[in-house]
Order: C-alpha cells, then sequence, then structure tokens
C-alpha cells in the first residue's frame, strides 16, 4: 500500500502576541481516514494552532499545507469547500430551523452572488441531516433541541459542504456522557468516509478511546505525537496535563485512560 | 416547512396591514374623507379641496411617514445583526442624534439651508455617525463595547444640540420639530427620496443578505463559510447610516421604531433571509404611518409629534421585548 499523502500539514508553525510565543514551531500532519485528537492544559495554544491550521489565525513564521498547496495560496471560498470548522462556542441565531441552518453551511459551494441554495443544496442538507440521525427535525426550531442534537446538527452544518478535513475545538464540552459516545462515534463515522478529522478533547478517557493518534501540546510545543496504542501513553499524557493518570486494561487488551481523582 | 408558509402568510398580512394603514392616513385629518373622495383628489388635478389637501398633503405625507419607518425598520435589522446586539438600533447607538447634530450644525451656519441641503446634511450626519461607532469601537466586535461607544456618540450629539439650539433662534425652531420627531410639513420633495431609496435599498439587500445570515453565527463560522464578515459588517453599519440620515432629514428623531420592528419581524417572519428585512421594512413604515395619523387626528386640528406616539407604543414593546429576551 502506497502512503497518501496528508491532506492538512503545517510546518514549522510560529505564532507569537506581543513577546510571548503562544505557538512555538509546530509540525504535524492530518490524513485522510484518520482522526486526531490534540490534548493540552489550558493556554497550551491548542485552539490557537486549530485556528492557524484552519487560516483563521495568522501565523508569524511557518507554513500550513492543504493537500500539499500552501494556503495563502488557495482563495477563501475554495479554502472553505474543503475544510470546515466549528469553534468551541457557536451562537445560534434565534428563530432559525435545522434546515435553515445546515444549508447556511453550503455557501462555499454557493455562486458567489446567490442568496439562497439551490435544488442540489437542499437535498445535500437531508442527506447529511439523515446521516447525523436527525433526518426528520430539519422543521424543528433550534431552540427545542437537546444539546446533544444540537451538536450533531452543527456538525451536519460543517459536513454539507463535503469537507476534506473537519477541524472541532472542543465539540464533547457540553454534553453528557451518553451524547459525548454518541458524537465520537459520529466521528469515527465520518472518518472511515475518508474525512480527516481533527480535534482538542479536554476529556482524555474519550480521546484515548475514539482517536487514532493523540497530539500532546506543551506550552506551545509539541511534547509528544502518536498513535493510541498502550505502551508508554500513560507516563506521556501525564507529563502534559501535569496530572497522573490511571489506565484499566481488560483480558482482550481493551484499555481506557483517566485522571487519577485522588 | 413550518417557517416558509407562515412567514409567507403574515408577510401577506403585514401588506394588507400597510396598506390599510396608507389609506386611513389619506382619510383621516382635520377633514376626514370617503373613500370616493380619495380617488377623486388624486386622480383628478383640479383646485377641488379634495385635490389640495389629499394629493399635496396627505398623500406625499404618507409617503414620507412610509419611507421613515422603512429606513428605521431596515437599519435597525443592520445594527442588530452586525453588532449581534439585540438592543441595537439608530438611536441608542447615536447615528440618529449625530445626524440630527449635523442638522442643527448646517441650520446654523447656512441660516436660510433649503431642503436640499438639509437632507443632505442629516444623511452625511447619520454617514459621520456610522463611522464614528466603527472606528471608536474598533471593528465591532463586541457588543457591550460599541452599545456603550454608541451611547457616548448619542451624548456627545446631544449636547451639541443643545448647543446649537442655545446659539440660534433659528435653530430652536427647527429643533423644536426634529426634536420630538414627526412628519409635520412633509411633502412631495421628501417623498421623492423613494427614487433613491428603493434601487439602494433592494441592491443593498440581495447583495448582503446572505452574508448578513452567515455573519450572524460568528465571525469565525462565517469566514470558515468562505465569507468576509468584517466588510459585511462595516458596509451594513455604513449603509444604516445613510438611510438613518435620510429618515432623519423627514422625520427628524423618531425612536424605537428601528429598535421594535426587528423584533416584531422575527416573532411574526424569522430572523433570517430577505423576508427578515422586508418584514420589518413593513412593520416600521406601519408604525410610523399609524403614529402619524394619530398625531394628526388626536388633538386635531393641532397635531402631536409623531415621534412621541411611536415612544409611547415602542416603550412598553421594549419593555417586554427585555423581560421576554435578555
Amino acid at each position: 500500500m502506497t502512503p497518501r499523502p496528508a491532506v492538512l500539514s503545517c510546518l514549522d508553525v510560529w505564532i507569537s502576541y506581543f513577546d510571548q510565543t503562544v505557538i512555538d514551531g509546530i509540525s504535524l500532519e492530518v490524513n485522510r481516514g484518520e482522526l486526531v485528537t490534540i490534548i493540552g492544559q489550558n493556554a497550551s495554544g491548542k485552539s490557537t494552532l486549530l485556528r492557524a491550521l484552519c487560516n483563521l489565525k495568522p501565523i508569524d513564521a511557518g507554513a500550513v499545507y492543504l493537500n500539499g498547496e500552501s494556503i495563502d495560496m488557495i482563495p477563501e471560498r475554495d479554502f472553505a469547500r474543503q475544510v470546515a470548522f466549528l469553534p468551541q462556542s457557536l451562537s445560534v441565531p434565534m428563530g432559525l430551523t435545522v434546515g435553515d441552518l445546515v444549508l447556511r453551511g453550503r455557501t462555499p459551494h454557493y455562486p458567489k452572488y446567490a442568496m439562497r441554495g439551490s435544488a442540489e443544496d437542499h437535498a445535500e442538507v437531508n442527506r447529511v441531516l439523515d446521516q447525523v440521525g436527525l433526518g426528520a427535525s430539519s422543521d424543528r426550531d433550534l431552540n427545542s433541541l437537546s444539546g446533544g442534537e444540537l451538536q450533531r446538527v452543527w456538525i451536519a452544518f460543517a459536513l454539507v459542504r463535503n469537507p476534506e478535513v473537519l477541524i472541532l475545538d472542543e465539540p464533547t464540552s457540553h454534553l453528557d456522557a451518553r451524547y459525548q459516545k454518541q458524537l465520537m462515534e459520529l466521528l469515527v463515522d465520518l472518518k472511515k468516509q475518508d474525512i480527516a478529522i481533527l480535534t482538542v478533547l479536554h476529556d482524555v478517557s474519550l480521546a484515548v478511546a475514539f482517536s487514532d493518534r493523540l497530539i500532546g501540546l506543551d506550552q506551545g510545543a509539541i511534547a509528544f505525537d502518536r498513535t493510541v496504542k498502550y505502551g508508554n501513553l500513560v507516563e506521556d499524557i501525564s507529563r502534559v496535563l501535569e496530572i497522573d493518570m490511571e489506565s484499566i486494561r481488560d483480558s482482550e487488551g481493551d484499555f481506557s485512560v483517566s485522571p487519577k481523582w485522588r | 416547512m413550518r417557517s416558509l408558509s407562515i412567514t409567507y402568510r403574515n408577510l401577506y398580512v403585514l401588506f394588507v396591514l400597510l396598506f390599510l394603514s396608507f389609506v386611513a392616513s389619506l382619510i383621516c385629518g382635520t377633514i376626514l374623507f370617503g373613500p370616493a373622495d380619495i380617488v377623486s383628489g388624486l386622480i383628478v388635478h383640479d383646485s377641488s379641496i379634495e385635490h389640495a389637501i389629499i394629493y399635496q398633503i396627505r398623500l406625499p405625507r404618507a409617503l414620507s411617514a412610509a419611507l421613515v419607518g422603512a429606513s428605521l425598520g431596515i437599519a435597525g435589522c443592520l445594527l442588530q445583526v452586525t453588532t449581534r446586539n439585540p438592543l441595537a438600533d439608530p438611536a441608542i447607538l447615536g447615528v440618529s442624534a449625530l445626524s440630527g447634530l449635523a442638522l442643527a450644525v448646517t441650520t446654523l451656519i447656512f441660516q436660510d439651508a433649503g431642503p436640499m441641503l438639509r437632507a443632505i446634511a442629516c444623511v452625511v450626519g447619520g454617514f459621520i455617525g456610522a463611522v464614528a461607532l466603527l472606528l471608536i469601537s474598533r471593528g465591532v466586535d463586541s457588543p457591550l463595547r460599541i452599545t456603550v461607544v454608541g451611547v457616548a456618540i448619542g451624548a456627545f450629539a446631544s449636547a451639541g444640540i443643545v448647543g446649537a439650539i442655545t446659539g440660534s433662534r433659528v435653530v430652536l425652531e427647527l429643533a423644536l420639530g426634529f426634536l420630538a420627531g414627526g412628519l409635520y410639513g412633509a411633502g412631495w420633495f421628501d417623498a421623492s427620496l423613494w427614487v433613491v431609496w428603493i434601487p439602494a435599498v433592494s441592491i443593498f439587500i440581495i447583495f448582503f443578505t446572505r452574508r448578513l445570515d452567515n455573519l450572524a453565527l460568528g465571525d469565525e463560522v462565517a469566514r470558515n463559510l468562505g465569507e468576509r464578515p468584517e466588510m459585511t459588517r462595516v458596509c451594513a453599519i455604513l449603509f444604516s447610516g445613510l438611510i438613518t440620515g435620510a429618515a432623519v432629514s423627514i422625520g427628524g428623531l423618531i425612536s424605537f421604531v428601528g429598535l421594535a420592528s426587528p423584533h416584531i419581524a422575527a416573532g411574526l417572519i424569522r430572523r433570517a433571509g430577505p423576508s427578515f428585512y422586508i418584514g420589518s421594512m413593513i412593520i416600521g413604515m406601519f408604525i410610523v404611518l399609524c403614529a402619524d395619523t394619530l398625531a394628526r387626528v388626536v388633538i386635531s386640528p393641532s397635531e402631536l409629534p409623531a415621534g412621541i406616539l411611536t415612544a409611547a407604543i415602542g416603550a412598553p414593546i421594549l419593555i417586554y421585548l427585555v423581560r421576554r429576551e435578555l
């Protein structure tokens, strides 16, 4: 099997605010069909890095590449078609239906001066809503949804443009355990469709359970970039998060990792 | 979709209400006319009293009132969407007051300023108000900051207006009218502004509705959709300054219409798409037309400033909205 090229990568990215370095020479790759999770302490630069990768934050040095092409060279709308980003806190305008919101995610495919979506765009909305398990909810008011449903609507919003890369900043932060699991399983489904997924997660046990690869960020630099194999995983995570971790491993080799709370 | 069928039905109802309020403003006044008088007054151009009153006074006045309401209705939408502040409107953000200040200063300098010069002064003043809002609040990404900046601009402009009043009797007479807000004396010159207004607003809505809808999702999300939210915001705020200026030049400082219309439109129609802006525009027209008609009728043959009535109607709506939404 020939190695597949990274769809999204960056090389020696460096970002500073005033005289403080926030991102300190980071290089990484995300491949198609891969779910990569960044973990790190608060203010370790996770969100800044995500924004740099989707061209929302200017970088002071280095470069970000989409399919090998520097993202500075890619027109905004072309980039928007290929890379979908959801920030952690999303503002939901009042009085919109699920279908209204998801349709707006098609904007990058509209002709430049189009006001609204075509029949094809509407068909895509229905397809994606089916995919996230909200096929019958197109006409529902966004304010009537549960937290878990709303988060899946936003995922649908990001997916409806058929992106190659999905970048999510703490997609599970407001969800209870059941919805967290549901959402992560959805992401695993999506990566199987050859989408590259890059997330930031605070919940280490979720990150370990569902990711293909973990990237530990410490003060703006990469502390580790590794597959999720048992090995010295616990030690790596403990070091980056500065909290002792414990792991449970069952007879079949499955394991889970969580902070040692006491 | 729930929204679309109800949206179109409610829009249709609003159009009917608008038409009725327009006809009522032709019928009502010191002299009451019947429908037959209205038709003959509009069509038959003779020296009859019907023609004189209906065609020369009431029709242009109704058209002017509608223009004021439509402008404030749209300006309110634009400011609320771009600042993500449900309490934004041209009056609260100081744009109207700066437009009024420009008028006062112009009158102070050119004591015999004609209607054209005054109209230009108001529109330029509204534009300057919008520019000041953008510059002082540096990009307007914080709803709180823009509100504080807007209130400050409004206070500054109001102080300036009072200063101009104490400086000149001519300004005093003028200011008595426009501070309270009202359509007294609005004529064909004011109504003719529709000729410019309709194409300008149509083009703006066609071009910017989608961009404004996406901007409402947050700047980062909008940029990730390939839009340029900063550019959209600057254009929308500047445009709201221009049409606010147009409204001030005709009706003075009419409050609450810009604030209330978008909320009523959101409740009756939806807070997205062209129907939001069109709905808010119609509601604004309806409110100002009703207020102006009432203003002429309640203490007939004298008249109240319409701005007092929009405030009297608008203040309870504002209180209701604050209690419900915030």
